[in-house]
């Protein structure tokens, strides 16, 4: 109860709904033109927003996260190029839909089924958040510890073709995080006599490098050209026709919310698996799957869209990241001086009230969005890319300045860009580095820590994992790396 | 412009495996002998955690080296536009250090104006519009209502 009254508070408050309007406006442009992410724009705006209030942070941020996540996939129906990664399902058949000139059913299935997504997603994290936390009080460091392995070592396996390049992009991540100085002992470490760098990396430009200024790079190392636009003009749809995909769309938004919830997996895997399942749950869809059925958008719209409240579920009751936005969006929180973990719902309930609010403000001003500015966009989304990178690269560099006012969080950000373009060019995903430079600093106090307590006890190796939930953890690590690789199979054999 | 740049992927890979390696044998040299210095328990130690890392990315390193070669060719053969890509690095790096030099607003507008016109762009009001228009726009939402003050 308190937390709709809490929701409630936010949705009377004029500035924070501006702000989440601001954002989704924001959201709907830059998901929609391929070449700018949703990651990108959080990150640029954790520098931006720096020093606003929190829930002021967060308002624009869940604005940008909710539409941009929705808006990819307008580019993937009207160009075949998705805007964002989880849209790519949604290609296969918008954009078969949009070239037998169905453009507008396309994006009005998309629109009210990413509506749909976003509100389970964000129920669902209403919902499940307490009983999460009240589980993970019983957490011990070792546990913490071991929940950031796993979690490193599922984004490690999920992001990326070669599960030893995923790992050793989280190997780094963490070395990054350990560069300064040391929150328990006081010790500076890994900063080779740099002033600069003992008050440790800051996130914002490593950020901002690796998702804005390497993206930037990756465009134009491949291409500038892009394609032909579909024109997108009314269409006369039945709304009983239209809604009649909702209880299903349900159980895709369930799919998208448990996928969600697990780091590393996101809106591309829960848009793949929905549309698997929509294909053995629809015996008689519109028209074949592949060549434009209505019924694979609902599926790929629906998950790719839970997944925003799903991978919430974790950031916020464990402190570990389901998504790189959500890695991105833990950092606002750290950069505003707040803890997310068990105890973060009760300890700072007007945040958790705040992303909820975002987030189902959020999905109204994707569905007003959605339907009344989207199909006036199409001309926006062919912006010539010669036009939009050298802009992008400005306001990387204002947004990794504007943390600090320092030009040395604008050499980091160039770093962190070329190291990024270099690794996302041989195949080394981001999102584990991403995710081990945020996570780094509470995996190392935490495992000090647990190991500090075990060795005062007689039985060190009980005490350190003989816990149920301990071992739980530990084999789910042992079993990622295992799964995932053939060679480090090999390797240990 | 355009260069296709088929990759030598199985050597890159390997030589990246021996960066590594030698990443993660630096770490481990690095972890032991601070922790010397610090004299402190292996417990509280705050090469614990580096040294853990680089352990663990050892074997990761010669896994590395011992799948160089195996990519699948779909990976390896990349379009690469290197000089562009090249260009707009450089590029980038030169506005960077100029910037506390020049000022933001002077550096920012020759930046633009020679990426705008290098990336193929050749209507010159365009490019003046944004080299001139952008940068004043951003100094003053930044400096004004964000009070961040560009160099």
């Amino acid at each position: 109860m308190n937390t709709f009254l809490g929701i409630f508070f936010y949705a009377l408050d004029l500035q924070f709904v501006l702000l989440v309007f601001a954002g989704s406006l924001a959201g709907l442009f830059v998901g929609s033109i391929p070449g700018l992410s949703v990651s990108m724009a959080t990150a640029l705006l954790v520098s931006i927003t720096y020093s606003w209030q929190t829930t002021n942070a967060l308002a624009t941020i869940m604005g940008v996260y909710v539409v941009g996540v929705f808006s990819g996939a307008l580019s993937a129906i009207l160009i075949n190029i998705p805007g964002a990664p989880s849209s790519v399902v949604t290609t296969l058949d918008g954009f078969p839909l949009a070239r037998a000139g169905e453009a507008y059913k396309a994006l009005i299935y998309a629109v009210l089924y990413s509506f749909i997504g976003t509100l389970f997603g964000f129920l669902a994290l209403a919902v499940v958040a307490k009983p999460i936390s009240s589980i993970a009080l019983k957490f011990t460091p070792m546990d913490y510890f071991l929940l950031a392995t796993f979690g490193l070592t599922t984004v490690g396996s999920l992001t990326t073709k070669h599960f030893a390049k995923g790992l050793i992009s989280a190997c780094l991540g963490l070395f990054f995080s350990m560069v300064g100085i040391d929150s328990v002992m006081g010790t500076a470490r890994m900063t080779f006599g740099v002033k600069n760098l003992q008050a440790g990396i800051n996130i914002v430009p490593a950020l901002v490098g690796l998702y804005g200024f390497s993206e930037v790079l990756m465009v134009i190392s491949t291409s500038l050209k892009g394609g032909g636009v579909h024109s997108l003009s009314y269409q006369k749809l039945q709304t009983k026709e239209v809604i009649r995909h909702t209880p299903i769309s349900l159980w895709y938004a369930t799919i998208g919310v448990v996928i969600g919830a697990l780091p590393g997996a996101g809106g591309p895997v829960a848009a793949f698996l929905a549309y698997s399942q929509a294909k053995k749950l629809v015996k008689n869809p519109s028209v074949p799957f592949g060549e434009g059925a209505v019924e694979g958008i609902v599926a790929s719209e629906s998950a790719n869209n839970a997944c925003i409240g799903g991978a919430m579920i974790p950031m916020l009751t464990l402190a570990i990241p389901g998504d790189a936005v959500t890695a991105i969006i833990l950092s606002v929180f750290y950069v505003h001086g707040l803890r997310p973990g068990p105890m973060f719902i009760k300890t700072s309930a007007p945040m958790f009230h705040a992303i909820l609010a975002g987030g189902f403000i959020g999905s109204i001003f994707l569905l007003v969005l959605g339907l009344l500015v989207a199909p006036r966009i199409s001309k926006i989304i062919a912006v010539q890319k010669r036009i939009l990178l050298p802009l992008v690269t400005v306001l990387c560099i204002i947004g990794s300045f504007a943390t600090n006012n320092r030009m040395f969080d604008v050499y980091l950000m160039f770093f962190f860009g070329v190291l990024g373009f270099f690794m996302r060019r041989r195949s080394y995903s981001v999102a584990p580095m991403t995710l081990a430079i945020v996570l780094g600093g509470m995996m190392d106090s935490n495992f000090r820590r647990a190991i500090s307590l075990a060795s005062s006890e007689d039985a060190f190796l009980v005490a350190l994992l003989g816990r149920p939930i301990t071992l739980v953890l530990l084999l789910l690590v042992i079993v990622t790396l295992l799964s995932n690789s053939r060679a480090l199979k090999r390797f240990i054999r | 412009m355009e260069e296709t740049h088929l990759s030598r992927s199985g050597t890159y890979t390997r030589v990246e495996g021996f960066v590594f390696l030698l990443l993660s044998f630096s770490a481990i040299v690095y972890s032991l002998v601070e922790h010397q210095r610090a004299k402190v328990v292996w417990q509280q130690s705050p090469y614990l955690f580096p040294l853990l890392v680089a352990v663990f990315l050892l074997p990761l390193s010669l896994l590395l080296i011992r799948s160089a070669g195996k990519e699948n060719r779909d990976d390896t053969q990349v379009l690469f536009l290197v000089r562009d890509t090249t260009v707009v690095a450089l590029g980038t790096f030169a506005y960077i250090i100029v910037m506390p030099y020049l000022t933001f607003l002077v550096s920012t507008t020759l930046f633009l104006f020679g990426l705008l016109f290098y990336l193929g762009e050749r209507r010159y009001l365009l490019i003046s519009l944004l080299s001139v228009g952008f940068p004043s726009l951003m100094y003053l939402l930044f400096g004004k209502l964000l009070h961040v003050m560009l160099p």
